[in-house]
């Protein structure tokens, strides 16, 4: 009997997270990545023109995308080697449940990256999150969603690719651009202390975004394995 | 003997000499219907009283943008089409009408800056139409790289299949950002015309350019796909001769 | 208006007149944008011409080349 989609999908994930924290290399290398990269965009402005907290969300949303696309790189990178992506083919759960599982730890990957991240751009802009902590995680977590389902596929096809690291990039990064807008405008709107309702309609943004394309690319997801 | 068929294509293969010409009677009329335009707009249509002669650039701008739509709804559809019935003249259709979408895409992107510079007093605005053709610029271009790092054939027709779909998915979402955008942060500009209530005579100088760009923008695709065809045909040559050894 | 009557009695109102200003002069742009297109439109369909003639010479070569092998 063929598993069901969720429990598949938590065999693969749990497969993915696996291989990654046997070594740890590459979570602490994009987390690297992440944080310098925050701290060079401190050194890229005028700071007494512009305020740490204008620019606080700006830079958290950039760095976001950017470590986001690090993290992706390697989802697709694992099965490479060996061929190991026809002995997943072969086994017997759905086409869609391999495409979740990735995307469940690319996802798991992604907010742990994130975890880290928000905290820092805190400390080094001198920012007084504490009780906007949890609802930026929240935030950052449906942002995430959005990011990991598109470029969970899109990693998939670059794989096969001559082009591939040029190519993620560059297909995944226009589909970013709504999920990037409406966290970094509901993050603004959440430092400056306003009423969370302003938020609401990027918010809304982000989760139609995230119904959306998790559905369209689980979908899309088998259209892009070898037939 | 050669088909009546939208790419020239017949059952049969052809000789080089009987395929279908590239550029037919259909092109002929395109170019006429654009020389007319042209014509037209540049000598026998008056010069708008506020905005001067740069206002002439609409008449070659809107009709672009549809063009270009028209092109990237025809990528949509068959790249449906194409992951629905695996037939490989959509994904021919496909490659051509997205190649012909960034010619009018490009075509409108950078006529838009030089009407916006006279008009609004600004070379770019981050309004909902040129922010949208920017973003379509990307994804199109996007798409035509993807076509041309994939070189199994099959695997290259569903990928760009995918891409296309998830495109035309993502357009509302940039329409919805980019409307929030603008009611948060309205631009100020410099000059605002109302929009002009236009006269019979630039109305039909609007018309006829509007005609004969979407006349250009079918032959373009025809020729394109027929181009398609012949490469097509030149590359199964090629890998069967290869076997042969 | 008082004022400006005694301005006008005392011979002094100095008025501005404009002359009647026509549109102003944007045709540069009209003029780069009209020929841009056309270079661009053009320059597509030469394109494709010249794509189209390589593969038809391609295919001439190798359809012939194919033939001579069969016979």
């Amino acid at each position: 009997m063929r598993p069901g989609l969720l429990a598949s999908a938590l065999v693969v994930a749990r497969k993915d997270l696996a291989i990654e924290f046997r070594t740890r290399t590459a979570f602490l290398a994009v987390l690297m990545f992440a944080i310098l990269g925050v701290a060079i965009f401190y050194f890229a402005w005028d700071v007494t023109a512009v305020a740490a907290i204008d620019l606080a969300p700006g830079v958290l949303w950039v760095i976001f995308t950017f470590s986001g696309l690090l993290s992706l790189q390697r989802s697709f990178g694992v099965e490479l080697a060996d061929r190991a992506m026809d002995a997943l083919l072969l086994s017997p759960i759905d086409r869609e449940a391999i495409f979740l599982g990735k995307a469940l730890a690319n996802l798991i990957f992604v907010s742990g990256i994130q975890l880290l991240t928000i905290p820092s751009v805190g400390l080094l802009y001198n920012l007084p999150l504490g009780h906007a902590l949890p609802i930026l995680f929240a935030i950052a977590l449906l942002a995430a969603v959005g990011l990991v389902a598109v470029g969970t596929l899109f990693s998939a096809m670059a794989a096969n690719t001559r082009l591939a690291e040029l190519l993620l990039p560059m297909l995944s990064l226009p589909f970013f651009v709504p999920v990037v807008y409406g966290a970094a405008q509901a993050t603004s709107t959440l430092l400056a202390a306003r009423p969370m309702a302003e938020a609401w309609p990027f918010l809304k943004l982000l989760i139609a975004f995230d119904l959306v394309f998790l559905t369209a690319c689980t979908l899309a997801f088998p259209y892009t394995l070898e037939e | 003997m050669t088909s009546a068929s939208f790419g020239g294509e017949a059952s049969a293969p052809l000789s080089v000499s009987q395929r279908a010409p590239l550029f037919d009677w259909l092109f002929v009329v395109a170019v006429i219907g654009m020389a007319m335009a042209y014509v037209r707009a540049i000598f026998f249509t008056p010069i708008e009283a506020l905005q001067g002669a740069a206002q002439k650039i609409y008449y070659l701008h809107v009709p672009a943008a549809l063009s270009a739509y028209i092109s990237l709804g025809v990528v949509a559809l068959t790249s449906i089409v194409y992951l629905w019935l695996g037939d490989e003249r959509a994904d021919r259709l496909a490659e051509s009408a997205g190649e012909v979408g960034l010619l009018f895409l490009t075509a409108v992107l950078t006529t838009g800056p030089l009407w916006g510079k006279p008009i609004w007093g600004t070379w770019w605005t981050w309004d909902a139409r040129l922010t949208l053709t920017l973003f379509l610029w990307f994804l199109t271009a996007g798409y035509l790289v993807l076509r041309g790092a994939v070189e199994d054939r099959a695997m290259r027709a569903r990928y760009s299949a995918v891409l296309g779909i998830l495109a035309a998915l993502l357009i509302p979402f940039i329409h919805l950002s980019v409307y929030l955008f603008n009611t948060l942060h309205p631009m100020p500009i410099v000059l605002k015309p109302e929009k002009p209530s236009m006269p019979t005579e630039m109305l039909v100088t609007f018309l006829g350019f509007f005609a004969a760009c979407t006349v250009l923008c079918i032959a373009l695709i025809r020729a394109r796909y027929r181009y398609g065809v012949e490469r097509d045909a030149l590359r199964e040559l090629e890998s069967a001769g290869g076997e042969g050894y | 208006m008082r004022y400006a009557n005694s301005r006008a009695r005392a011979g002094r109102v100095t008025e501005m007149v404009l002359p009647p200003s026509g549109p102003p002069d944007t045709s540069a742009y009209y003029h780069v944008a009209y020929a841009w297109a056309a270079v661009l439109y053009a320059g597509y369909a030469i394109l494709l011409w010249s794509r189209s003639r390589r593969v038809r010479e391609r295919l001439r070569v190798t359809g012939g080349g194919q033939s001579d092998r069969d016979a």
